[in-house]
């Protein structure tokens, strides 16, 4: 598939395999166009964080072809951190006040939004005056979100950004990756456990399992009519 | 103006789709969205309802396949106007049904008085406006 002029896209994948010991990840082909949101699932050692980490250009690869946005995570991790935002729970955040964390942030990205830094500090309930190192775990998540909104890149992905929060934390969450998606040329990668939230809000799945694609495309497909996301995920774990 | 509240429950088992069109076509059918509405894009319903694009736009579908709105080029989704003749034909029938009730209620005995009363229990809203001072 090669991208259009009426559906640019964003990131694609060919071929990839990811080696690590004794575990492979391989992906044969995966687009990610815009305006959507695309959840990633599959259990444990399936090799979600294994794939949203290369296309961070965190890590490298043994086969096929990665662009994000016509660069190469590997060939170009720079360039693919400018138009690609990426938050995990284990990165760590600087030992600052809150204020002071996001103000120096704010000058290693252009397109960094003062406004609706306020306004996310304001939906999460942060206070702004409180050191990084105090934030409870909760909290930690909530400053790692915010950061990796604040620049508004065209991919936003999100690695088990639900871990530590609680009901309403998840629900701001939500409400945050469906602003992002207001922007029809951007589009966000989420994985989570929570897979009630993945399927309530996710245009199109990449389930994988122990390494291999189980299922991609539009969520109502994968899933089918007459059974949840859940469901699903435990037949195919099943299989 | 504004959408009536649309609360969409995870505990019913019913898919959100399915749920936002109910409550879509229940709004559209009991005129609290009366025809010429417009609805909002499916970007910002599912910004408020908390679901996906492709849940919003499969509600949306459902709605247009059943006549219920109508999409117009680079304006948006509008609650559809029923067609002039439509509305005549459904004044027709309404009378034709109601003249009918109305005939048999006198047989059983009821006057104008007490039938106009039954009316007014029937259609709460359409006679006079309660006084809210």
């Amino acid at each position: 598939m090669s991208p259009t002029a009426t559906e640019p896209v964003l990131v694609h994948l060919d071929g990839l395999r990811i080696r690590r010991g004794p575990f492979t990840l391989e992906i044969p082909a995966w687009d990610l166009r815009p305006g959507r949101v695309v959840g990633l699932v599959g259990g444990n050692g399936a090799g979600k964080t294994t794939l949203l980490r290369h296309l961070a250009g965190l890590s490298p690869r043994d086969a096929g072809t990665v662009s994000v946005l016509g660069r190469d995570p590997v060939r170009d991790p720079g360039g693919v951190r400018s138009v690609l935002g990426f938050m995990a729970d284990d990165l760590p955040v600087f030992d600052l006040r809150v204020d002071r964390l996001l103000r120096t942030l704010s000058g290693y990205y252009p397109g960094w939004d003062p406004a609706l830094v306020e306004h996310l500090l304001g939906r999460f309930e942060l206070d702004p005056r409180q050191r990084a190192r105090d934030l409870s775990k909760g909290q930690a998540v909530r400053l790692r979100l915010i950061c990796v909104l604040a620049w508004r890149p065209e991919v936003v992905v999100l690695d088990e950004p639900a871990a530590g929060l609680d009901l309403t934390g998840r629900r701001r969450l939500l409400e945050a990756v469906l602003d992002v998606v207001q922007d029809e040329r951007r589009s966000v990668v989420v994985s989570s456990h929570i897979l009630t939230d993945v399927e309530r809000i996710a245009d199109e799945l990449l389930v994988l399992r122990r390494g291999r694609v189980v299922a991609q495309g539009p969520t109502p497909q994968v899933v089918g009519e007459d059974r949840t996301l859940e469901e699903a995920l435990l037949s195919w774990e099943a299989a | 103006m504004p959408l009536p509240r649309i609360e969409l429950s995870q505990a019913s088992g019913v898919p959100f789709y399915r749920q936002l069109h109910d409550q879509l076509a229940a709004s559209i059918q009991s005129g609290a969205l009366p025809p010429g509405t417009l609805l909002p894009s499916v970007r910002a319903l599912a910004q408020d309802t908390l679901v996906s694009l492709i849940t919003v736009r499969r509600a949306y579908a459902d709605l247009e396949a059943a006549g219920l709105i109508e999409r117009r080029q680079g304006q948006g989704t509008f609650v559809t106007e029923p067609p002039a003749d439509a509305r005549q034909g459904a004044l027709d029938d309404a009378r034709t049904l109601l003249t009918d009730a109305v005939h048999h209620a006198r047989l059983l005995g009821l006057d104008d008085a007490a039938q106009a009363a039954l009316l007014r229990t029937l259609l709460p809203g359409a006679f006079d406006v309660p006084d809210r001072d």
